[in-house]
């Protein structure tokens, strides 16, 4: 593959990311391939060295933050031209594909807002322990003041152990909170692998034959894709 | 090796190579690429987070009729650098915690 066609490659599959990101992805690479040339390798040999495009496009686009993909991705789907007979059938087929999308967009939504109410509830719980502990222990040293005896006692031990109750919680609390924001976090991650994984599916329609890399230079060894 | 670990690395060492005088991508993947693997595709997404973080600037230098850009390293990355000492000194104590914790074992 040229020099040319393989920047070609990789502009399709990064498509509808901001121009000065395209940009500068392709000087990288263009670059890339001339100081291999310069060391003495063939342009064939350079492009093949420095990465397939799917490889590069993919690390391109895991860099990019979600809503600068899907915007990517809003941007170069009218670029291929629906036909009329496809709106028809996007129209038609609406009570179909619309369930679905909004199941689909529940689903997520409520696996966050489980998440989120899951974290609010552990911090409500504590919160409302500790405030309702200092509460009570106000409250029955009132009551004994005023001559409420045993009762004012007992009283003030429940408040104690629920103070005391907040004490213990409080690391676990903040620990089960920490995982799960991390959690969250790797739904976010996965939803994102999915969305790069299927564009890059999508833009494979030319066959790309990689050449045995027997390149003494600085060939990439594939790096476990980390 | 874990994945955040070697995203981490893989920053240091880019700052690493172009401590000295600014570099360029193909030199910067060479001198690396003995230590850790490393290739273009690895290093450009490194480089543009580099960037963006205010760690490395870029220029371009005109280099045999083409454009060729070269990284050089800010106040910010030399000071990258040096934490990234302080802490590894932390972690080499670690390292020898654990090592004769195994020794114990045997």
């Amino acid at each position: 593959m040229s020099k040319q066609e393989f920047l070609n490659e990789v502009r399709a599959r990064i498509a509808g990311l901001n121009e000065e990101d395209i940009r500068k992805a392709l000087d990288f690479y263009a670059e890339a391939i001339d100081d291999r040339i310069e060391d003495g390798l063939t342009e064939e040999q350079a492009v093949a060295a420095v990465g397939t495009p799917d490889e590069i496009s993919g690390k391109i686009l895991m860099e990019t933050p979600l809503p600068k993909l899907i915007k990517a991705e809003a941007r170069t789907k009218p670029s291929k031209g629906i036909r009329a007979w496809e709106i028809i059938l996007i129209v038609l087929g609406a009570p179909v594909w619309l369930p679905v999308l909004i199941t689909v967009f529940a689903l997520g939504l409520a696996v966050v807002v489980t998440i989120a109410a899951l974290i609010l509830a552990v911090i409500v719980t504590i919160a409302a322990a500790g405030i309702g502990g200092v509460g009570a222990v106000i409250a029955s040293l009132l009551f004994i003041i005023r001559g409420g005896g045993m009762t004012g006692l007992i009283q003030l031990g429940a408040a104690l152990i629920l103070i005391g109750l907040v004490v213990l919680l409080f690391i676990p609390g903040k620990a089960a909170v920490l995982w799960m924001i991390e959690l969250m976090g790797r739904f976010a991650g996965w939803v994102k692998y999915k969305f790069v994984s299927r564009r890059r599916g999508e833009s494979t329609d030319t066959t790309y034959v990689q050449t045995p890399a027997n390149i003494d230079t600085v060939n990439n060894e594939e790096d476990e894709n980390a | 090796m874990e994945i955040q670990l070697k995203r981490g690395l893989l920053e240091i060492c880019v700052l690493a190579a172009i401590r000295k005088e600014p570099s360029y991508g193909y030199q910067i993947i060479k001198d690396v690429k003995p230590y850790i693997t490393i290739s273009e595709s690895t290093l450009y997404p490194i480089l543009r987070r580099l960037e963006d973080a205010g760690n490395l600037t870029v220029r371009s230098v005109e280099h045999n009729g083409r454009l060729r850009k070269y990284y050089e390293i800010t106040d910010t990355g030399i000071k990258k650098l040096n934490d990234f000492r302080e802490e590894w000194r932390e972690i080499m104590a670690i390292y020898e915690f654990v090592t004769r914790e195994d020794e114990g074992n045997e």
